[in-house]
Formats: structure tokens, C-alpha cells, sequence
């Protein structure tokens, strides 16, 4: 946890160093005040020393001898000590050349002792000072030999200076000194947090931007405009700052491109590390296997086949695949190791979604199972007639006749059935050509309709016709557009009962469509199997479609679809399979037809 | 920041502890180096007469002023003998004494009229005794007296006047009023120096002045602050003392004509200054006492020794050429039982030796 933060580091900083400056200030002040004051009064001592020095010399110069001289400062020392205390503001003695006291301050209950003094200066005749404190007060104490011209020690003068004065001097400078000091503090904080300021802030949007760069915003920039040391650093951040924008700005681009180039692919894809954790999926992996955002390999546990792959590809087993059905669709799911620089191994997993092409190929199955059970009927209707025309003299000419109707009955159903495996053929292969043409399609319904009464009458089955009147015409292909509606009467024929309706209504339904209505009253489709009337081969009743005497193969809606669908162009018609309200699980046909040409 | 707070712990300690005498320890004995050479012996010293000295004679006579009651004396007094003999006596008030070669000038009161001053000649026979002028009341009214009946003197605070003992006087005007300490006057330089302050003015400046041919006064301003001259008559040499600041100067003028002022000493408190061309002497003021010392300086040493103990001195320093000093001196005197204080002022004559001791022989 951080205690302090720079400014205040910076501060602190100040206040102390300046704190160590005002101390080192003080005790060098305190230490010249006080040599200065002691080396002052020192000297103005040594001169009251001289004074009464020559005051002596004066007086005894009337003698030619030392002794006479020594003898007269001895006798008159009193007259010399009243001289030298009116020389001088401190305290005087007086003593003899071997050091005894001769005069001294009379108010004074004891004389001060100098006798250390005294010993250091008659053993080496210079004036000696001794630092002294004497009820707290400190003195300078000076003993100054007196001299006769020629070096001769008359006697010694002691002389005590108390320093109140330099004290007090280093009092007030320590008031003083402290003053400034406090002065000082306030005025180093203050200036001190002002400049940190211009030290923090720069720092400070530092952090502040490098946070949001943190939280994916780039294109921060740091306003500082000062050419000093955290200029040039601001400058190079912002330089890689936008560097790193580019950067993140080519990656987004690149991944967007990547997730772009994963969505549009048709093939799920799992881009796993060693580790199972999951490094890239696309979203049809959601479609698939119904698993949002998954995080690990594991996440897949419902599939084991995804992890049972996975595991094999970690044992070191390359190109491994398996063919499931995950949710209705047949998945392919294939893997390998994704090839890289690195020493690290990832895998890359494809679902390939082949459910249409395993449809496919049931349906070619189905197919080639209905063809086949439908080539066999007949012709194994058709074979067994000629066999027993063959093998026997059939003299019955009514059998004979049946015999023949039926096989050329079978014959030309073989023939239909070969047309209508053609059709199919052709609209799935998309190789026969669509002539657009305008078309009134009122008269192509009534030649239609026109045209299946002739098969309607067999069973007795009225298709009546109806369409609006001044409808406008339409774009499409005149035959492919009958098959369509041929093939719709047809069936409704087929499933009709005897004796009963069909109505075909032909309507404007509003300015782009026109509405065809084609009607039947017989048995109807089961809801469950709606879908799959325009499935191939699909015959509602297998036996009654084909015991009828037309005998589809199951193709009928379907070829109108793929027509519809695949031929006609989109929109032209939709085939839809609507639901009769009244009759709530009976469908019936109907058809929407667009208006191209206005 | 750890060192920074021990640094500051330890001195603060260091401090507070009062290690302020960190470079003088208490209660050690320090011996104190002093090369103190006394150059001068005191021969004698005669303290007894009284009177103010005033100037020397060419003969190394003193000429000295007394006062006693009412009574004012003109004396000479004889360094060789220390005796003094009366020369002049007056009721008035005497101001200056200066000696020319034949006799001397003094100012004193004018009688009858105390606004204005006299100054008299006095030959040194006696034989003559006359008023040559009567100049404005001055204060101290200075005189200078040369050659051998001579003097120079301020009238009128603006006046500079050359008279001679029969009364003939030259006049000249400064361009201003100057309140007259001091003069002096070359002769053989023909030039002149005066110390003294304008009005309005604190201190006093020194002031060089010559006569024009037209007989017009050139006046230069030498230097401020100045407080005492002396001419070196034989020699042409002025000093002069000159104070800057806290400190006083002793210049030197060898050339009066490119006047170049050379320094030669600098001491505080520095009063008086008096010099013999050869030896230069100065005073200097103590601070307790209001008494001074007596300086030699020494010009090859360039070092100044102390020549007498404090006096009260009230006079010029007068130098004999018999290595003698002659002042006058204030000293209170105890006069009665009733400690009243009276004033009296005496000759000191020091007769000086050259010492010649070895400085580094032993204490005897």
C-alpha cells in the first residue's frame, strides 16, 4: 500500500532538506558568533592587559632596576588594580610574578580562583583563556603577564569577562533562525506542493491514460507542453500510445476480417490449444451442438465425439474424423494440428454440416429404391402377361384383350414414368431453357382446366373455372406454367372423390399479385404429412395411387415445385399450402401469382 | 529519507546539546600566541606639569596653554627639562597658539567684545607684543603660524588671510563658508590644506588651496571625512587621517602638486595623527574612559605598536626629534571630602629608547 504519494515525498523532502540547511545555517552562525564574541573580548582583554601593562611601565619607569620595579607594582597594587578596573568591565586581580594574588574585587565574598591559568602562563610567559561557567553565566578568564621593557614578568593580571552578551546574541539568533525556519517551512510547502504539481500532474495523466488505454481506449493523448525531461517522456508515450492504437486498430481489423472470413465459412470450426482451452469458435458451433461462448474443450461433455477426437489428437494421432447426428443434422468432424512456429501444439476441429448431401443421398437412394420398385411393377406386370401369351395359346379372346390393355397399359404408365424421371432430371440439372413470354393467364387456366376435363369426366368430377374479368397479364413460360397447373388439377382429380368438385378461381389480390385458387373437396392431407407432398416419390396412399388408373410415381407436386422454385423466377409464383378455415387440418392448394409486367 | 532524519537528529543534538563552543572547549587553557614587540622603551615620563599643548618650535620647544581661575597663560615648556616657563599671561580667553621662528601668534577674546576675536604677535625676545587682527568669532579660531612671523587664519568663515606680525594682511576668498578645525600652510610649496565642514554639513573634508597668479584661490577637495592633518615641514609630507566607514585611514601626500594621497594604515577609532617625517604617531580612542592610546607606526613593518597607556588627550601629539612625545591630558583629580570631580589637564613628556631586545628572548 502506498504510504506517501510524490508530492508528498516531495514536499517532505523539501522541509527536511531545508530543516538540515537552517541547522547546518544555525550551528555554523552559533560557532562564528561565539569565536567572534570570544575572539573579540579576547582581544579587548589582551588590550586592557597592555594598558595597565605600560600603565606600569610608565609609572616605574622613574626605576632603573627590575626589583625596583617589581617592588613598586607590589606595594602600589592596589593604585594599579583601581587603574585597570576603570579600564575594564569585568572583574580584575591582580597577582605577583610567582602567581599570588595581590588585589582583587573587595565586594566580591571570595576571589575567583585562576590558578590553572596562572600555571599555564608563568610556565609559558603568554597570556592564557580558559572558557569557564560560573553559575550559569559563561566568562572568558584572561591572565596576561606584566612585563617590564626588557621581558622582565613583573606580576600578572587576571581579568574575567562574563559573555551575556554572546549569549544573548546566540538566543536571539536561534529566535531568529527559528523564525525563518518556520517562515521557511510554510513557504518550501507551499512552494514545494506548487511544484509538484508540475511534476505530478504530467505523471498523473500518465496513470490516467495508461488506465484507459487499459480499458481498450487508444486514442488518448497527454497535453503537456513543456520541453523538459517529462515532455520528452509524455512525447514518446503519445507516440506509443498511438503506435499501440495502429497496432490495435490492424488486429481489430485483422480479427474482424478473421471473424468475418469464420462467420461466412460453411463449416463449424474449433480452434482448441494442448490445454483444451478453447482458442476460436465460429457461431455455427452454437447452431450445431446448442453451446454458447465455450470456454474448454469440456464444455462439449454432451458430445463426447468432439472430446474422443480431441483426446486422439493429443495421443498424436493426425487427420482424425467422425461422422455424427448432433440436433437432426448430420455433422462431419474432422481434426489436425494447427502447423506453427511455436513449440506449443494446437488443433484445429471442422463440423461440416452434410445433412443435405446424407438427404441427397437417401433420396438417390430412395429414389433409385422407388424407381426401381416402380420399373419392376410394370414390367413385371408386362412380363408376366407376355410369358403367359408366350407360354400359352390363349384362345380367350376376352383374356387376350385384357392381357394386351393391361400390358400396354403398363407400357405407356413405363413410358410416363420415364418421362416424368426425365422432368425431374432435367429441372434438378437445370438444362432446359425458359421462354418468358407476356401471358393472360385467365386463358391459360381455361385451356388448362379445358383440357383436364377430359380426365375429370371419368370421374364424373366437375372443375368449375372462374377468374376475374380485365386482369392483366403476366411474364412467365406458357408450357411450364400449364405443367404447373396441370400437374395441380391432376392431383386434385387423383384425390378427389367421385361425383365431386373442383373449383379453380382465378383473382386479383392487390396491385402486385394475383391469386389462383385451385380447390378440391376429397380427401384431403394429413397436417403431419404436408411437408412432404412435394418430396419425390412421396404418394400419400401407396396403393391407391397406384392401383388408380393413371398410376403416378410421386412426382407430380414435386416437379411443380422444382418448377416453381427453380425455374420460374423468384416471386412469380409462390407455391403455398394454405389452410381452410373451416376445415382446420385439411390443406388446401393455392397459388399467388406476381405481376412482372406493369 | 532515513539518513536525511539521522543527519538532522544528530546535529539537531549536536546544537541543542551547546556544542555552540565546538572550536573553544569550556574549561580548557588555551595559550594565546601574541607576537607583541614593544618598539619603544619608556625612558621616562613626567606627568606633572599642567596645560594644554598647543605646537612645537623650531627649536623643539612646546608651546602650551594654561587657565587657571580666571587667569589664561601662554607657556613654553622644555621637553629636555620638563619645566615650564610662563610666557604669557591674560584675563581673555585664549584660543590658539602657533609659533613662527621669531615668535608666536594667539588668538584670544577681544577685549570689550566677545563676538570677535584678537590675534596677537608675541616675539620670542619679548620685545614685542602686538594686535595684528581682529577676525569674527570662529570656533577655535585655528591659526597657523611659518617662516618667521607669519600666519594664516580664517575671517569671516570665508576669508583665508595671510598676516605677518606687523599686521599686513593678504586676503582670500573661498566660494564658500567653511567652518575652520584646522590649517596649515606650505610655504615652500606654496600651497596650503584645511580641514573644516560647510554649513549644513556633518563632517569635516580636507581642502587643498593655492594662490593664482591673479591672486585667486584655487581650492580642491582632497577627501572627506577627514579628521587631523599634519605637515611635515622640512620634508613637504602631509598625512592626514580620513575616516570610511567603521575604520579610519592614515593617507600620506608626498606630491602636493599631482596630490596622489597613499595609504599607509588602518585602524578603528583612530583621533590624532602627528608626524616628524620620520616618525609617525597616532592616537587612537578606547571606548571606555573616552581616554586614547598612543601608536607608533612603523613604516617598514607596516605594523603599529602601542606606545603609552590610556589618556584623556586633548591636544595635539607633539614629536620632538629626541624621540620624545609631548601631549597634554585630561585627568580628573579628587578634590575634596564632598567627591566632587575637577578637571585638570597635564603635560605628558615621554622620553622614548629603542628597544632593542631580541622578541624572542626569555621572560626574565
Amino acid at each position: 500500500m502506498r504510504l506517501l504519494n510524490l508530492r508528498s515525498k516531495l514536499i517532505i523532502y523539501n522541509i527536511l532538506f531545508y530543516l538540515l540547511f537552517m541547522l547546518v545555517l544555525l550551528f555554523i552562525i552559533l560557532q562564528a558568533v561565539w569565536f567572534y564574541s570570544v575572539n573579540s573580548m579576547k582581544e579587548e582583554l589582551l588590550q586592557y592587559g597592555t594598558n595597565l601593562n605600560l600603565y606600569i611601565q610608565e609609572v616605574t619607569s622613574q626605576f632603573e632596576t627590575n626589583e625596583e620595579k617589581i617592588n613598586y607594582y607590589e606595594n602600589n597594587s592596589s593604585e594599579f588594580y583601581d587603574e585597570s578596573v576603570s579600564q575594564s568591565t569585568g572583574e580584575v586581580e591582580l597577582f605577583d610574578n610567582e602567581g599570588l594574588l595581590l588585589s582583587y574585587n573587595s565586594n566580591r565574598n571570595e576571589p575567583a580562583y585562576m590558578n590553572d591559568e596562572l600555571e599555564e602562563s608563568i610556565l609559558t610567559g603568554k597570556p592564557v583563556l580558559t572558557i569557564r561557567t560560573n553559575n550559569g553565566i559563561r566568562e572568558i578568564w584572561l591572565i596576561d603577564p606584566l612585563v617590564t621593557p626588557n621581558n622582565t614578568v613583573i606580576g600578572y593580571i587576571g581579568m574575567i569577562q562574563n559573555l551575556s552578551q554572546a549569549d544573548n546574541l546566540q538566543s536571539i539568533i536561534f529566535e531568529v533562525i527559528g523564525t525563518l525556519s518556520v517562515i521557511g517551512i510554510i513557504i518550501i510547502t507551499l512552494f514545494s506542493y506548487a511544484m509538484g504539481q508540475g511534476f505530478t500532474k504530467p505523471i498523473k495523466q500518465l496513470t490516467e491514460i495508461s488506465s484507459h488505454i487499459n480499458e481498450g481506449e487508444y486514442d488518448r493523448v497527454i497535453q503537456y507542453k513543456r520541453n523538459d525531461e517529462i515532455g520528452e517522456l509524455t512525447s514518446i508515450y503519445n507516440k506509443m500510445t498511438q503506435n499501440i492504437n495502429k497496432v490495435i486498430i490492424q488486429l481489430r481489423s485483422e480479427r474482424k476480417r478473421l471473424a468475418n472470413i469464420l462467420a461466412s465459412l460453411e463449416d463449424g470450426v474449433i480452434a482448441v490449444s494442448e490445454d483444451g482451452e478453447i482458442l476460436l469458435t465460429n457461431k455455427l458451433i452454437k447452431t450445431y451442438f446448442d453451446i454458447v461462448d465455450p470456454k474448454t474443450i469440456y464444455d462439449f461433455n454432451y458430445h463426447k465425439s468432439i472430446i474422443e477426437l480431441f483426446n486422439n489428437l493429443k495421443k498424436g494421432k493426425r487427420n482424425q474424423f467422425e461422422e455424427v447426428e448432433v440436433n437432426g443434422r448430420d455433422l462431419l468432424i474432422t481434426g489436425s494440428p494447427i502447423k506453427s512456429d511455436v513449440a506449443e501444439e494446437n488443433y484445429l476441429i471442422i463440423i461440416r454440416n452434410v445433412t443435405s448431401s446424407k438427404n441427397l443421398e437417401r433420396e438417390q437412394r430412395k429414389f433409385i429404391s422407388s424407381v426401381s420398385h416402380e420399373l419392376r411393377t410394370p414390367l413385371t406386370t408386362i412380363i408376366g402377361y407376355t410369358d403367359m401369351l408366350s407360354r400359352r395359346k390363349v384362345d380367350n379372346p376376352e383374356l387376350l384383350e385384357k392381357s394386351l390393355n393391361t400390358i400396354n397399359r403398363e407400357g405407356h404408365r413405363l413410358v410416363r414414368l420415364v418421362d416424368d424421371l426425365v422432368t425431374a432430371n432435367t429441372v434438378e440439372t437445370m438444362v432446359f431453357t425458359v421462354t418468358k413470354t407476356k401471358i393472360d393467364l385467365a386463358e391459360l387456366l381455361n385451356n388448362v382446366v379445358e383440357q383436364m376435363k377430359i380426365k375429370s369426366w371419368s370421374k364424373e368430377i366437375e372443375i368449375a373455372y372462374k377468374a376475374q374479368e380485365n386482369l392483366p397479364e403476366i411474364a412467365g413460360d406458357y408450357d411450364r406454367l400449364s405443367q404447373v397447373f396441370i400437374n395441380i388439377i391432376h392431383n386434385a382429380i387423383k384425390f378427389s372423390n367421385v361425383g365431386g368438385k373442383i373449383d379453380v378461381v382465378l383473382t386479383r389480390e392487390d396491385e402486385r399479385y394475383l391469386n389462383i385458387s385451385i380447390r378440391d373437396y376429397g380427401i384431403g392431407i394429413d397436417p403431419a404429412k404436408k411437408d412432404m407432398i412435394f418430396s419425390a416419390f412421396y404418394r400419400v396412399d401407396e396403393d391407391r395411387a397406384r392401383n388408380e388408373g393413371e398410376g403416378g410415381a410421386g412426382l407430380g407436386l414435386y416437379l411443380v415445385k422444382q418448377v416453381v422454385d427453380n425455374v420460374m423466377e423468384e416471386s412469380v409464383l409462390n407455391l403455398k399450402l394454405m389452410k381452410e378455415p373451416i376445415l382446420q387440418f385439411f390443406y388446401r392448394l393455392k397459388m399467388k401469382a406476381l405481376l412482372k409486367w406493369r | 529519507m532515513k539518513k536525511l532524519f539521522i543527519a538532522l537528529l544528530l546535529l539537531s543534538t549536536l546544537i541543542l546539546t551547546g556544542c555552540s563552543n565546538f572550536l573553544l572547549a569550556d574549561n580548557t587553557v588555551l595559550t594565546i600566541d601574541t607576537n607583541k614587540k614593544q618598539e619603544f622603551i619608556i625612558k621616562s615620563m613626567n606627568t606633572e606639569q599642567p596645560g594644554i599643548v598647543r605646537a612645537k618650535t623650531n627649536d623643539n620647544q612646546v608651546i602650551s596653554t594654561n587657565s587657571i581661575n580666571d587667569d589664561y597663560s601662554i607657556d613654553l615648556y622644555d621637553p629636555n627639562t620638563s619645566t615650564l616657563v610662563n610666557y604669557i599671561t591674560t584675563d581673555y580667553r585664549i584660543f590658539d597658539v602657533k609659533a613662527a621662528s621669531d615668535g608666536l601668534f594667539y588668538s584670544r577674546v577681544m577685549v570689550n567684545d566677545p563676538d570677535n576675536i584678537q590675534i596677537n604677535w608675541f616675539s620670542f625676545d619679548k620685545a614685542t607684543e602686538r594686535t595684528i587682527t581682529t577676525i569674527a568669532d570662529t570656533p577655535d579660531s585655528v591659526l597657523y603660524a611659518y617662516d618667521t612671523d607669519k600666519v594664516v587664519y580664517l575671517d569671516n568663515g570665508n576669508e583665508i588671510v595671510f598676516s605677518n606680525s606687523l599686521g599686513q594682511n593678504n586676503v582670500y576668498t573661498l566660494d564658500f563658508p567653511i567652518n575652520l578645525k584646522e590649517i596649515i600652510w606650505c610655504d615652500k610649496a606654496e600651497t596650503g590644506f584645511l580641514i573644516g565642514n560647510q554649513d549644513g554639513m556633518d563632517s569635516s573634508d580636507l581642502y587643498q588651496f593655492r594662490i593664482n597668479d591673479d591672486n585667486t584661490l584655487n581650492v580642491n577637495k582632497i577627501s572627506s571625512n577627514t579628521l587631523d592633518m599634519d605637515l611635515n615641514k622640512d620634508e613637504n609630507k602631509l598625512v592626514y587621517l580620513s575616516q570610511n566607514g567603521n575604520k579610519t585611514f592614515i593617507y600620506e601626500i608626498s606630491d602636493f602638486k599631482s596630490v596622489s594621497p597613499t595609504p599607509l594604515f588602518s585602524d578603528m577609532n583612530l583621533e590624532r595623527v602627528s608626524y616628524n617625517g620620520e616618525n609617525l604617531f597616532f592616537s587612537r580612542s578606547e571606548n571606555r574612559r573616552t581616554q586614547s592610546t598612543i601608536w607608533f607606526f612603523d613604516r617598514q613593518a607596516q605594523s603599529a605598536n602601542q606606545v603609552t597607556s590610556p589618556f584623556g588627550i586633548n591636544s595635539p601629539i607633539i614629536v620632538t626629534n629626541n624621540n620624545e612625545i609631548v601631549f597634554s591630558f585630561d585627568e580628573r583629580t579628587y578634590q575634596d571630602v564632598t567627591a566632587s570631580y575637577q578637571m585638570y589637564s597635564f603635560i605628558a613628556n615621554f622620553r622614548f629608547d629603542q628597544n632593542n631586545q631580541n622578541e624572542n628572548s626569555p621572560l626574565q
